[in-house]
């Protein structure tokens, strides 16, 4: 027989003290809190993830374009080549190169544009018709048959 | 409460309840949020080196390396021979920089440095 207070009990049964309660209701919101947060926090890691891909392979291949000389895909090294002396010139791309630019497509990532700018007038030099929002642009500096232009590479994940 | 007579107004919190409560603010505290990477530094590194390679080929004038330094970077400071040009805003949070001297083709030399400042 157990007594509490002044009453006393003689049967089984189960008994609940308030603070138990008020416990068991802040344990529950603990739970639901952390649910909430953890659900959070992975939904902006993935966002954050997406865009550090998309940022790494857009400069990665806006760097391949204006250093290296890809025989095979000029989006991958436009640059004028010494055959004298064996060896790329970095930051200086030879137009002759754009006609071997062809489309370059890494898992969800593809080459959306790639432009020059000389004295604020855009020159286009590849394009993908492809539609993504999700785009990042490139901004490099080079010279272009031998004037200074800056180069847009814009990159962007398949939707 | 175990025969113990309480005749004041009060409030009441049980050890158990106590405990809650730590427990709860000790995992709030220790939750941590995810910050967003970027490859911020690289570009601007890239970007200054692209500078300088076309400056080594071209060897251009103070003018020049002003013109084209504004085209690529909003605030930014170029020291030609330790000679401080500001280009925008100066700021004062962090900076990268790169260095390059320039010899033309009677070998004179020009020590060019670009300062590009983040967040002003």
């Amino acid at each position: 027989m157990a007594i509490i207070g002044e009453k006393k009990f003689s049967k089984k049964g189960f008994i609940f003290s308030t603070d138990f309660i008020i416990a068991f209701i802040i344990i529950l919101f603990i739970i639901t809190s952390f649910i909430i947060i953890v659900t959070n926090n992975t939904r902006i890691s993935i966002n954050f993830e997406e865009q550090i891909y998309l940022e790494g392979k857009t400069v990665f291949v806006a760097d391949s374009f204006v250093k290296n000389y890809n025989e095979n895909n000029t989006m991958l090294g436009a640059c004028v080549v010494d055959f004298e002396r064996k060896r790329v010139l970095s930051n200086e791309i030879s137009s002759e190169n754009f006609s071997k630019i062809r489309q370059l497509e890494i898992d969800d990532f593809f080459v959306k544009k790639i432009s020059t700018v000389k004295n604020g007038v855009e020159q286009i030099i590849f394009f993908e018709q492809k539609n993504s929002e999700k785009c990042i642009t490139a901004k490099r500096f080079a010279l272009v048959d031998g004037m200074k232009k800056i180069v847009l590479l814009k990159g962007c994940l398949n939707e | 409460m175990n025969r113990k007579k309480f005749s004041k107004k009060g409030f009441v919190l049980s050890m158990e309840a106590c405990f809650t409560l730590i427990i709860f603010f000790l995992i709030l505290f220790s939750m941590t949020f995810p910050t967003k990477g970027s490859l911020r530094e690289l570009i601007v590194f890239q970007q200054e080196n692209d500078l300088l390679r076309v400056w080594s080929k071209e060897f251009p004038t103070e003018e020049e390396i002003i013109k084209d330094t504004e085209k690529i970077f909003s605030n930014a400071v170029v020291f030609i021979n330790e000679k401080e040009i500001l280009i925008g805003e100066k700021c004062f949070g962090e900076s990268i920089a790169s260095e390059a001297k320039i010899i033309n083709n009677k070998l004179e030399e020009k020590l060019v440095r670009i300062v590009v400042y983040s967040d002003c």
